[in-house]
């Protein structure tokens, strides 16, 4: 029970399916969130400053390197 | 290995150019605002680059890379998955409320979430848990550069807790921070030159893995991130998934004053929020760093025995003159990033938390700003004295670490429910708190009994996590609800729901 030998027995590929749900859940709810609170505080409300588009790059990026190794 | 005069032209260059940086922002300090929170004018960017530097360290270096070349690219997880989905969290969930309740320290978040009791408890612990881990880290890079460089011990310390304690009593968080830019540069640059010149000796990114994969079946998960239970690792993908992704990392990112604290010295909140999530981006790049050359080692020294030497043994064959210097000065530079940005958080947090609440009320902010400055020289100075310890005490780095990984989880739990739901109360934040160390404790004790790996510690902080997190809300549902006008500003979701509330934070914050 402590050591997870309930879900170890899992194959790996279903294993990284786990770990890529990892990446995609705060992508989702980075996506969820009003525009207003992402730009809130911002000097202006410039396309590069939606922090949306950040985390969508950086999740990217990160799925392709899990999904590659 | 040793040093010529051009290595030591460069480091001394170094250890000039950081200091003059740093006592620059002397002139940006004339209040306990400024020094502690440099002033709340960091712009995201510096603050990314600081974070990252704090977070590696110099012993990471050789810890890292002696980890990649045992167990391979498993270790990248702690700078991706065990990074990034926490750093988000933190960047547009926490650090917008931390830095809209105006707070110096995480203890006087929960101060004013829960009670004073619990700003006290984890103000003292962390207090206690840092003060010790900074002799640890002096001591351990100290060993390092003597095996190294044969330089002696207590002149590698001495040497950088005067340049630190140069920057950091006179230019506070400025100086930390814009320090650590500098340092984190050359910690780059450094270690690009034996990124790129070990692929040049290797034979390219095609020739490693090529040659790794030929070794045979010892080395078959060498390229694999998600690594099965059954297999000879200390990093299975549960423990990664379940203790660090779930609640090392969030409660690192989130919880840790060292790291949190230069996202509150941004400039407005949205400065507050890129910060982690452009420091998220750097923290990829991490791996590329310090993983890679192990790997790199793996191909050209196949038959180390002591794992943590490689990093020693790359610096010692790949690189020329210049470019070592160029290299031990990114070593120093790691250690002094993480080291002023411990002081500097403990000298925040001895101020904030304990002397202006229980010592001397009500003084004015220039007494609070020396105090600050003191406390800094004098964290220092206990620092270097208590260093040896490690000398006399062995086990001690990995004790230390074990205590850390007894507190995080439920650390966590308490932020987690605190600033996500109104019902949880102060007494349930406590007893979660109390009670999740004491179910690290146990577990730890009976590690042998209870777990089949050795080193436990991601299994602990799941599971006192999760303790932590029951016993909160089995409390809270059992006392009285705070009333919603202590909460105000602080919870998730209140703020947009409520005009009226809205409109006090941003007075509050003008």
């Amino acid at each position: 029970m402590l050591n997870f030998d309930w879900i170890s027995g899992i194959d790996l590929e279903t294993a990284k399916i786990f770990v890529l749900m990892a990446f995609v859940a705060p992508l989702i709810f980075a996506f969820t969130l009003k525009r207003e609170y992402i730009f809130k505080g911002a000097e202006d409300n410039k396309t590069w400053r939606n922090l949306k588009g950040w985390i969508l790059l950086l999740t990217t990026i990160m799925i392709c390197v899990y999904m590659y190794f | 290995m040793s040093l010529i005069g051009i290595d030591y032209f460069i480091l001394l260059l170094y250890l000039a150019g950081t200091i003059i940086i740093g006592l620059y922002y002397e002139k940006y300090v004339s209040t306990s605002s400024d020094y502690f929170l440099a002033g709340k004018m960091l712009p995201f960017w510096a603050i990314a680059i600081s974070i990252v530097g704090t977070d590696i360290g110099a012993v990471d270096f050789v810890g890292l890379t002696g980890q990649a070349y045992r167990y391979g690219i498993v270790v990248a997880n702690f700078d991706w998955i065990g990074s990034v989905p926490a750093m988000i969290l933190a960047g547009l969930v926490f650090i917008p409320y931390y830095w809209r309740a105006g707070v110096y320290t995480i203890p006087e978040y929960l101060g004013k979430r829960y009670n004073i009791y619990l700003r006290a408890i984890s103000a003292v612990i962390w207090l206690i848990f840092i003060a010790f881990t900074l002799g640890v880290i002096l001591w351990a890079t100290g060993v390092l550069l003597k095996e190294m460089l044969g330089w002696p011990i207590m002149l590698s310390i001495i040497l950088t807790v005067i340049v630190v304690g140069l920057y950091t009593i006179t230019g506070g968080l400025s100086a930390v921070v814009m320090t650590d830019v500098i340092q984190v540069v050359i910690m780059i640059i450094g270690s690009l030159a034996i990124l790129v010149l070990g692929f040049w000796e290797i034979g390219g990114i095609s020739s490693l893995f090529d040659k790794i994969s030929a070794m045979g079946p010892a080395y078959e998960n060498h390229f694999n991130l998600v690594v099965s239970p059954s297999a000879n690792t200390p990093y299975p993908w549960t423990g990664i998934l379940f203790g660090l992704t779930f609640v090392l990392a969030p409660a690192y990112f989130i919880g840790n004053q060292v790291i949190i604290q230069r996202s509150l010295g941004a400039k407005d909140e949205w400065n507050a929020k890129a910060s982690m999530i452009f420091g998220a981006f750097l923290k990829i790049l991490i791996p590329v760093l310090v993983v890679v050359p192990g790997l790199i080692a793996v191909v050209l020294f196949p038959d180390v025995k002591d794992s943590d030497g490689v990093y020693a043994k790359l610096i010692k064959e790949l690189l020329p003159p210049g470019l070592t210097g160029l290299v031990f000065a990114a070593f120093l530079a790691a250690l002094m990033s993480s080291v002023s940005a411990i002081v500097n958080s403990v000298a925040t947090v001895w101020t904030k938390d304990i002397y202006e609440l229980f010592i001397k009320k009500n003084a004015d902010d220039r007494h609070y700003l020396i105090v600050g400055r003191y406390v800094t020289g004098l964290i220092l100075i206990f620092a270097v004295i208590t260093s040896p310890l490690s000398d006399q005490f062995p086990g001690i780095y990995v004790y230390v670490q074990t205590i850390n990984s007894f507190i995080q989880g439920p650390i966590f739990a308490v932020l987690l429910l605190g600033i996500f739901s109104t019902r949880i109360t102060q007494w349930g934040g406590l007893a979660g708190l109390i009670s999740g160390i004491i179910i690290s404790g146990l577990l730890y004790m009976l590690k042998s009994d209870l777990f089949t790996i050795e080193e436990p510690f991601l299994y602990i902080s799941w599971w006192s996590f999760l303790g932590s997190l029951i016993i909160t809300v089995a409390v809270s549902l059992f006392t009285k609800p705070e009333p919603i006008e202590k909460l105000r500003g602080l919870v998730y979701g209140l703020i947009l729901k409520d005009v009226e509330l809205q409109s006090v934070l941003e007075n509050k914050i003008k």
